[in-house]
């Protein structure tokens, strides 16, 4: 596992009614995640957390779900991805790192596989681990 | 030695948060904690960041008291304890970690600690405790992390 060097949580809330099959819910825009590089992602369901910050119920399993992430050029860099893979605690205490790539936060969604699973107004909760163009530049002269 | 990509860090340092203050001494807990002022982290590189939780891998001692009161050193919410999101900020005022779960940080059957790089301005960051939760006096609910540094 590579140092974290940024993390920030995102909050992915299912709506008010219980999301179906193949429903795709997008992640909203967090500006301190626009024009940044992702290399990590961590999720955890509600055997870690069961509030998110904003008070909403998270999760209580990530089996029936997976996410996909798009680049800034509109490539799915990561496609259904199962997001129990993200959650460290079902991993042996890992967490997954990616060959860092300029993320587009707004056009990446999570895809829900089953029906039933999701109650309506639950969360899943992803830190996105990331750096930003002026930490690559610092880290790039550091290695000079 | 074979070592992977571990990092070795030279020192730790735990520090204790108590998770109540004078604005909220009715003890509900929910707001946020700023971590003291803790000198011995000052110009450190940290290299990673542990939470311990009570009964789980930490107990109380007698000799652990804030203002001649016990601390209780919270369960993760899974165990019906607290949910806390953690707030980090380096020395130049940017913010590191946003809101990060403190149960990434715990690794309870894993052994694996997440490891970090930065110097952090530990006065400007503090921990959330997002939910309304009643505590019973006398005992105070504190978070309790150790810091691996250089």
């Amino acid at each position: 596992m590579k140092p974290i060097l940024r993390s920030y949580l995102i909050e992915v809330n299912v709506g008010s009614s219980a999301p179906a099959q193949g429903q795709n819910i997008s992640f909203q825009d967090y500006p301190q995640l626009r024009d940044i590089f992702l290399c990590g992602i961590i999720a955890q369901d509600s055997g870690q957390v069961t509030k998110s910050p904003s008070g909403k119920a998270v999760v209580t399993t990530l089996t029936d779900a997976t996410i996909t992430i798009m680049d800034k050029f509109n490539s799915e860099v990561i496609f259904q991805y199962p997001a129990y893979d993200l959650n460290p605690a079902d991993q042996s205490g890992f967490y997954r790192d990616f060959v860092p790539f300029p993320m587009q936060l707004t056009k990446s969604y999570v895809t829900i596989m089953n029906t039933g699973t999701y109650t309506a107004n639950q969360s899943f909760l992803f830190n996105i681990l990331y750096y930003t163009a002026k930490d690559a530049a610092m880290l790039g002269a550091r290695k000079k | 030695m074979e070592t992977g990509n571990n990092i070795i860090s030279k020192k730790f340092y735990r520090v204790t948060i108590p998770l109540l203050n004078e604005t909220n001494n009715s003890f509900n807990v929910q707001g946020k904690y700023y971590f003291p002022e803790v000198r011995n982290l000052e110009n450190k590189k940290i290299n990673g960041i542990q939470v311990h939780y009570g009964n789980v891998d930490i107990t109380l001692k007698s000799n652990q008291s804030f203002q001649n009161k016990q601390l209780w050193f919270i369960n993760p919410a899974s165990f019906g304890g607290l949910n806390t999101f953690l707030t980090l900020y380096d020395v130049d005022g940017n913010e590191l970690i946003g809101n990060m779960p403190t149960s990434i940080l715990h690794n309870i059957g894993t052994g694996k600690i997440i490891p970090f790089n930065a110097y952090l301005n530990l006065k400007k960051s503090y921990i959330l405790v997002p939910e309304v939760y009643v505590s019973t006096p006398p005992v105070i609910p504190a978070l309790t992390l150790t810091f691996f540094h250089d």
